[in-house]
């Protein structure tokens, strides 16, 4: 495997989507290229980044409490709808 | 009573991932109430259609979060889409414009809570189709046939734009890093400097684990 071939698949490999043989085949390449090793730790550690800099956003204390709220006054509703279609019948 | 057992039901399975999709929400949309409304819209959504979801082994988040992504994607913003994406090159051609060479950061004198505002603003500077499947990747750790799934493409068209939306972050990052001075004089490998520079490369032993 050559790097333009590497970059083909390198998604899959990180995703683990691709298979055995050619797995294997990154790996050696990986072993023997410090460069596509480095882009493929790159593209590990952005993953982790990101994750680390946006997993910090906080939902808002009431938000679960008002989407209760909702599902409460939507059940009703159904409630409601379905008893109407009976008495329609 | 078969009402409230299934609201409970729906409720139980359901808002252990509000946080998951307010995070997805709030990066989608930029803003707070509006996310708040995506999500509430979401489960509603998501709660009359209940009837017909089956459980399976992944859970009911890529569900809510395929909701949350039509929703977002083919009614909110349809008046104001941009059209970027109307000639999307395949896969293959964007595979070979993998880019090999960002230098090195010196992560000692990097401030992390600037990093990552930068990063939140490169994320949000992303055209939505490609911060979604950006978002799913990173933030919710999706692999790519589950964020096909989610955003109803296929796994080519997934890899294509978390490609670009990796460039045109490690880009923003890398602009970053310039302007604070952060880069390290390029290294060789095996002796021979082949590439001129190194790719962007954040060491193990930074903060958070990496």
């Amino acid at each position: 495997m050559d790097c333009k071939e590497f970059k083909k698949v390198s998604g899959g490999y990180l995703e683990d989507a691709i298979p055995s043989n050619l797995h294997q085949e990154v790996q050696e390449h990986l072993h023997r290229c410090p460069l596509c090793a480095a882009i493929m730790l790159q593209m590990k550690l952005l993953r982790e980044r990101v994750h680390l800099a946006l997993c910090k956003d906080c939902c808002p204390g009431n938000l679960r409490q008002r989407v209760s709220r909702k599902l409460k006054f939507a059940s009703f509703h159904l409630w409601i709808s379905k008893i109407r279609a009976r008495q329609k019948k | 009573m078969l009402f409230r057992r299934r609201r409970k039901q729906f409720e139980t399975l359901v808002l252990v991932e509000l946080p998951s999709l307010y995070r997805l929400a709030l990066r989608l949309t930029g803003n707070q109430a509006m996310a708040e409304d995506l999500v509430q819209e979401t489960l509603l959504r998501a709660y009359r259609s209940f009837g017909q979801f089956k459980l399976q082994e992944y859970g009911i988040k890529p569900w809510l979060f395929k909701i949350l992504h039509h929703i977002f994607f083919n009614e909110r913003t349809a008046a104001k889409r941009h059209h970027v994406l109307k000639n999307e090159p395949p896969w293959e051609l964007v595979a070979d414009q993998h880019p090999d060479h960002w230098p090195e950061i010196d992560i000692n004198h990097l401030n992390w809570d600037q990093f990552d505002d930068e990063i939140k603003r490169g994320v949000e500077a992303l055209a939505p189709e490609y911060r979604v499947v950006l978002l799913l990747w990173a933030l919710e750790q999706l692999n790519y046939k589950e964020i096909g799934e989610i955003c109803n493409v296929p796994a080519g068209t997934v890899m294509s734009r978390l490609f670009r939306a990796r460039k045109d972050l490690s880009v923003k990052l890398a602009g970053y890093a310039q302007s604070h001075r952060l880069f390290r004089e390029p290294h060789t490998a095996h002796g021979i400097n082949h590439h001129p520079k190194t790719p962007v490369v954040f060491p193990e032993g930074s903060p958070n684990g990496l």
